[in-house]
């Protein structure tokens, strides 16, 4: 197990390499003039902007800042691999750099987003192994009655319908409409502002936007679900649990359940992944605070330090929860967490 | 689970079988499944008893309604799609079919315990072998989880498993295809039933490990004094070990006798088909392996008359026109042929005399028969995702 923790450990670093790589070129690519994102399109004097080149790792400096000239009395450019490294160097010192029109650390922005995408991912995913499971066991084990026809019709409506049209059909019916029933409990703040005096304080913020970045993946948790136990109730070792004289119940709660839950709590897990990577349609229909929106306004804005430095966080969390998904699978299914068979006769 | 002792509840197995009644009586029993194609007629008349410390083996063809039937009595078919139709089953002269799913309970694993064909798949993947085995003494003897592992570890031990106390740690994939049967066959004997039924148990493994499995329920049979039910597909596999074979054929019982009357008087053609492609009877009579030409009948629309007609070389038109009924020598012996009483008739049977002790000794690994016949394996039938 040790050692099957280390190998994936290990996985990760091309795969960091790899993206940091691509995020990197992507900056490089990508036309317009960091400086005048940085200074916001006005004009700076001379000595401003050569400072600014040297801040951003694009022309040689010393270590008061100033540039640095050649014989000519020319700047020296410094070259994009070198770039790169002095990138990598400041990403392992925990320096993601500062975001172009927010002019903070990009590490103090995420660091007041991620809680947000953090507790509205955990909401959902409550919502989704609840009632996914749930819906999902009701429907194998009371095959055909009208529960299972509710639930498969439930599901096939929430697969189709994109999360932003039913995150704005929920605000519309719950935010406006029922405004005065509710309070206004639901309705969204326009601000989408994160820190310790956001307006996305109360709990009952969470209810729809939660329900919206669960709606999808809930569907299909309660599919994965039925589909897992009815597959398992039809296997020999259920059968073998019958003919001991368990009763159907029990066949169900100790023999099938863990089956089946092996492959949906993976789903789950890597759903849950997914979401720590920031929704973006649902932070952005609902103003949310979280990476998702923030990512999509930093790409708008072409704030590259921005969009690089969220990227490279989200891909190691994700990665980080990846494995840990992997590990409790492994935890799960002893096939896998002790190898095959020894075939000892 | 097991937290309450069943204190108050009277095993069936510890109450006398009342005067002039058998340990297990199947009496007439049909059980048809209505399903969207038709009524499979899968259990079709199936009778014979069976006393305490006996085998009976039961033989035919794959999808002639061995495991169907047998399941049937272990209260494991679901109904629907099944329905009994007719006839009983008694044990210890106590109807099962009128036994509550409860009641029913308490019967199955504890007076009477299944095993199946593949050990591979028959133990679940995410539990411990130990916890599996034990489980039964904690369900039907309210053992304690620590009391249970231990009789666990002394059953593998009883089972022929090297260093149980270690292996009851391990989980199923752990073990080979033997081991696992041997696995089976703890967790089967683990509250010492009246009758073992162990359907096909050998069919999965190789020929030698299928020696010692059957080997190892002979001598749990002598320690315990169990009855066994053996479902094979295999004559040869019974040969040895069965009191009395009863031969069925889609869903019927066509002969049934003891060991001796069914190797060497038998007296239908379907039973002869069967002993002919025996490779070691064949050696003997000097004649190549004569398997059973064509398949079995759908059980959808079954013929009129003999359901062996369509393949029997000595179909006349009776057999086309008429339902044979048993017919049965004073020894209980019974035949489903028309001419079963006809010495002429008889002569056809091929000559076992010769080989007599002999069949037991080899243990053919297939039967020709049983490639002919479709796989029509019953549990893979019963769910499934529609
Ligand atoms: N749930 C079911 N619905 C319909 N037919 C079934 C079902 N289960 C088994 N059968 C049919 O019953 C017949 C007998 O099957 P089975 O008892 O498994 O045969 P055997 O054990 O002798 O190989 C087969 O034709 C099979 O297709
Ligand atoms: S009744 Fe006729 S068809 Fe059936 S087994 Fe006897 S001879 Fe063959
Ligand atoms: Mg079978």
């Amino acid at each position: 197990m040790g050692k099957y923790i280390l190998k994936r450990v290990l996985q990760f670093i091309p795969v960091f390499i790899g993206v940091t790589i691509i995020l990197f070129a992507m900056k490089a690519i990508v036309p317009g003039d960091p400086i005048s994102m940085i200074t916001g399109g006005r004009s700076v004097p001379e000595q401003t902007r050569l400072q600014l080149e040297v801040q951003n790792n694009m022309i040689y400096g010393d270590e008061n800042g100033q540039p640095i000239y050649d014989e000519n009395g020319e700047t020296i450019p410094v070259p994009i691999w070198e770039q790169y490294i002095r990138y990598m160097d400041d990403l392992l010192h925990g320096d993601l750099g500062t975001s172009y029109s927010k002019k903070r650390p990009v590490t103090d922005i995420f660091a007041e987003k991620y809680p947000y995408t953090i507790k509205l991912a955990l909401c959902a995913i409550c919502l989704e192994a609840i009632m996914g499971i749930g819906a999902g066991l009701i429907s194998a084990v009371k095959r055909y009655s009208f529960w299972d026809v509710l639930v498969t019709l439930v599901t096939s409506v929430l697969v189709a319908v994109p999360a932003f049209w039913l995150g704005m059909i929920l605000q519309l019916i719950f935010g406006i409409w029922l405004k005065d029933l509710t309070g206004g409990a639901f309705s969204m703040p326009i601000s989408g502002a994160g820190g310790p005096n956001s307006p996305y304080q109360d709990w009952l913020h969470y209810v729809l936007p939660a329900f919206t970045l669960a709606s999808v993946s809930t569907a299909y948790t309660a599919r994965i679900m039925r589909s897992q136990l009815l597959d398992v109730l039809n296997q020999d070792y259920i059968r073998t649990a019958k003919a001991k004289g368990l009763s159907r119940r029990s066949v169900i709660v100790h023999h099938a359940l863990k089956n089946a839950l092996i492959p949906v709590v993976t789903y789950i897990g890597i759903d849950f992944g997914a979401m720590m990577a920031g929704a973006i349609l649902t932070e952005t229909v609902f103003n949310w605070p979280g990476v998702g929106y923030e990512i999509y306004r930093a790409i708008s804005a072409r704030d590259w330090p921005l969009v690089m430095g969220g990227v490279t966080i989200i891909v190691v969390v994700v990665m980080v929860i990846n494995l840990v998904v992997d590990i409790s699978y492994a935890f799960l299914d002893p096939r896998i967490r002790l190898g095959s068979s020894k075939n000892k006769e | 689970m097991a937290k309450k002792k069943h204190t108050d509840y009277v095993d069936l197995k510890d109450q006398p079988i009342p005067e002039g009644q058998h340990l297990l009586e199947v009496d007439n029993l049909k059980m048809f499944f209505h399903t969207e194609d038709g009524v499979v007629k899968a259990v079709n008349g199936v009778s014979y008893t069976l006393d305490r410390g006996e085998t009976l083996g039961v033989v035919g063809e794959s999808g002639s309604g061995k495991s169907v039937t047998h399941m049937t009595i272990m209260g494991l078919i679901d109904m629907p799609p099944g329905k009994i139709e007719e006839g009983d089953i008694r044990y210890r002269g106590k109807s099962l079919l009128e036994m509550t799913e409860q009641e029913m309970q308490h019967v199955r694993g504890n007076d009477i315990a299944m095993i199946f064909q593949d050990p591979m798949t028959s133990l679940n993947p995410v539990y411990k072998v130990g916890r599996q085995v034990g489980e039964g003494l904690r369900l039907h003897r309210g053992y304690s989880k620590q009391e249970a592992l231990e009789r666990a570890t002394e059953l593998l031990r009883l089972v022929g498993i090297p260093s149980p106390e270690k292996r009851v740690n391990e989980y199923p994939h752990q073990f080979s295809g033997g081991m696992r049967q041997r696995v089976m066959i703890a967790m089967a004997l683990a509250c010492d039933p009246d009758i073992l039924i162990a359907d096909e148990p050998t069919t999965a493994l190789d020929v030698t490990i299928q020696a010692q499995i059957i080997e190892l329920m002979k001598e749990m049979q002598q320690k315990n004094g169990n009855a066994i039910i053996m479902i094979t597909h295999d004559l040869g596999v019974v040969a040895d070990m069965a009191d009395k074979i009863m031969v069925m054929y889609a869903g019927r019982p066509v002969e049934f006798g003891t060991a001796d009357e069914i190797f060497y008087e038998s007296r239908h053609p379907y039973t002869w088909g069967l002993i002919r492609s025996i490779p070691e009877q064949a050696i003997d009579e000097k004649k190549p392996l004569t398997p059973i030409h064509g398949n079995p009948p759908s059980l959808v629309n079954l013929p009129k008359g003999c359901p062996f007609a369509p393949r029997c070389p000595y179909a006349v038109d009776i057999c086309h026109e008429q339902e044979p009924e048993h017919i049965t020598t004073e020894t209980g012996h019974y035949s489903a042929c028309h001419f079963a009483d006809d010495p002429e008739f008889l002569k056809f049977a091929p000559d076992t005399s010769r080989s007599r002790g002999k069949i037991a000794t080899g243990m053919p690994d297939t039967l020709e028969t049983s490639e002919a016949a479709p796989k029509a394996d019953g549990a893979k039938k019963t769910g499934g995702e529609a």
